[in-house]
Parts: C-alpha cells; structure tokens; sequence
C-alpha cells in the first residue's frame, strides 16, 4: 500500500515537475506557435515578398482595444532582400508610425513632430544595411528620412491617424491609407 | 503500478498542468509590470522591446498592436474609484483635469476588446470643459446631456484612456496621480 502511495507522490511530483517546463517552453515558443498574431493576420492579406498596404479596419473586430477614433493602416515588411523605405503623410490633429516585430512587439515606434512638410519618412534596415549605406556614402545631411536599425528581419509598420471630431475619421482613414511602403533600392 | 502507467500519467499530469497553466496565464492582462494610477493601469514594457516574455504571449495571442512609447500611453481601467467593477447597470462619472498630452482619447469596450456602436469614445478636441479646464465624461445607458458616452447593454466594461503624444509615456511613473481623471459611481438600477 506504502508503495503504492509512494510512486502516485513520485508520479505527480515528476507530472508538475515537467508541467512548469512545459509551461515555461510554451510561454517562450508562443510566438511561433500562436496562429492569430498580428503579422499572420495582416501579412496574409500580402503577398509574399511585396509589401503593400492594408488598412485596417474600426470596425473593432480586426484589432482588439483598436481607438475607434484613430485610423490604423498597417504593411508588413521582410527587408531580407534590401531595406524598406515608408513614407507616411501625417494628418492635421495626430499620427504616428510603428513597427512591430512577428510577434506584435514594438520594436520603434516615432510620431508626426518627425515629420518634414507633413511627411514621416523612415527607413527600415539591417545593420549591414545600414553600414552599406553609409559607406555608399548616401547618407545626404539634408535627407529627411528616418533611419531605423531593426532587430528583425520581418514585421509590420503600423500609421495610426487621430480623427480630433467622429466627422474627420474619414479623412484620417484617407490620409493613413495613404502609406508607401516600397522596397529602398529602386 | 507498472512503470509504463506510471511514465503515461507523469506526461498527463505535465500535459494538462503546462496546458492550462500557460492558458490562464496568456490570456487577459500581462501578469507582470504593471503600472497603477488609481484605478488605471498601465503596462509601459508593452511599448517597446524590453517586453516580458509573458507580456510578449500576450500580445502574440491577442493579436493587439501595442501603442509604443514613442506615440503615448494607454491606460485601462475594470474598477473605480472605489475599486468596485465598472458594471453597465450604474451610471459613473469620469472627472479632472488630464495628464499632458496633444491629445487624449476616453474609450469604452467590453471585456473583450470590442466597441459597440457608433460613439465608443471621446476625443480630447469634440470634448466641454469646465471653465477650470477639467472635464466631466458621464457614463450611462441612458441619454444624458453634457459629455455623455453610452455603455454596453450589458455585463462588465473597460475604460481605456489614451494619451497621445505625452510628455510622460517615458516615464508613466511620473504622472502626478492628481492629474489623472477619478471614476466615480453614480446610481445604479
């Protein structure tokens, strides 16, 4: 009888012993294994390789706790390839730009005082980018674009436009869907 | 026991405690870093890349886009003043002057993230002032003059306070709490 109590103590021991393993192993691998993040979302709507814009809805569905009175457009980004250049126009009340990492993570985020004549231009890259460019000698003094070393090889660069009154969300949702995003070596 | 029962229940207990422990713990609010005001809290890890690997689990389920530090700061609040939930079948009333910001936005959503209707929110430009500058937001189901959001029809709701462009989203933990709005209960039906 003893022993029998004795290996179910062993048997749950081990069973909770592994389970906080398991617990901490899926914490740590949720962003590979979470199928509704906001990449997969809105960089399923793009086709591979390209980067184009998706406005994103205010319906309140697409993104959860979204401002109803902000404009969100959002493009996804994979600067394997060559670094991605957006030029994002600003509205009247407030904008800002953000890019996030795959896993919804903010890896920089700016807001419309960067802006020169009402545009914020930023340039996302790869260290190595970064430098080539600098030895390329393009790094114009007057140039003013934004430069954005990222971590991360893929994400989304999210514009949020804020309507001030319910009756200038139109004209945010225009002026935040009017974000470019394009490949920097053309 | 046979050994080869025992090893079979030592993998389901792990299973089912590493299933629903991570379940509980990645769904709903980061369990760690977060910041209080009075009833409003705030996660300022959440708007850059030092983010908690659990604040990361989060994120990656919910599939939110997180405010960063370089736009503002947001704000949630489930309870007032009084620490009581915030339920639709009271009236509530949000008042004072607010933090520094170009802009602010009071928003209402239900608990799981969603707005109902077409006035969800109000923005800090289409809202009246007292002639001190301070504000008062009444909540209620009922039509109500002034600066009036309508809630749910029914259950819990979050307040979500916004403020874009502040001065303090470095440094949340340097707002003076006298300057945050209080939520106070009204009658309830």
């Amino acid at each position: 009888m003893t022993r029998v109590a004795g290996s179910l103590a062993i048997v749950l021991a081990a069973g909770l012993v592994l389970g906080g393993i398991t617990h901490l192993a899926m914490v740590l691998a949720m962003p590979m294994l979470a199928g509704n993040t906001a990449f997969h979302r809105h960089a399923a709507a793009l086709s591979p390789g390209e980067t184009r814009l998706l406005v994103a809805q205010q319906d309140g569905t697409d993104v959860p706790f979204a401002d109803p009175a902000v404009a969100m457009a959002v493009c996804a980004f994979d600067i394997t390839e060559g670094p991605l250049r957006v030029e994002a126009p600003m509205p009247e009340g407030f904008g800002s730009l953000s890019v996030h990492g795959r896993d919804g993570t903010v890896l920089y985020s700016v807001t419309d005082r960067t802006a020169v004549n009402g545009v914020v231009t930023l340039v996302v890259m790869t260290r190595q980018q970064h430098d080539e460019a600098l030895a390329a000698g393009r790094s114009d003094e007057a140039s003013p674009e934004l430069r954005f070393v990222s971590p991360r090889l893929q994400g989304l660069v999210v514009v949020r436009a804020l309507a001030p009154y319910p009756s200038s969300l139109p004209e945010a949702r225009e002026r935040a869907a009017a974000m470019e995003c394009m490949s920097a070596n053309d | 026991m046979p050994a080869i029962l025992c090893i079979l229940a030592t993998f389901a207990i792990a299973a089912l405690v590493g299933v629903t422990t991570v379940d509980w713990a990645t769904s709903g609010r980061p369990p760690l870093g977060a910041l209080s005001i009075g009833p409003w809290v705030t996660w300022p890890a959440l708007g850059g890349r030092d983010v908690d690997p659990y604040a990361r689990a989060i994120t990656v389920r919910s599939g939110a886009l997180p405010l960063g530090t370089g736009e503002g700061i947001e704000f949630l609040a489930s309870r007032d003043d009084a620490g009581q939930p915030l339920h639709v079948s009271c009236n509530y009333t949000v008042s004072g002057s607010m933090p520094a910001a170009r802009a602010w936005t009071l928003t209402v959503y239900d608990p799981s993230g969603g707005t109902q209707g077409e006035r969800a929110g109000l923005t800090s430009a289409e809202v009246l002032r007292r002639p001190d500058g301070a504000v008062d937001i009444t909540l209620s189901r009922r039509a109500l003059p002034g600066n009036w959001l309508p809630l749910p029809p029914s259950g819990r709701f979050i307040l979500a306070l916004r403020l874009y462009d502040s001065p303090q989203s470095a440094d949340p933990a340097a707002i003076e709490p006298a300057t945050m709005p209080r939520i106070v209960r009204g009658d309830c039906s």
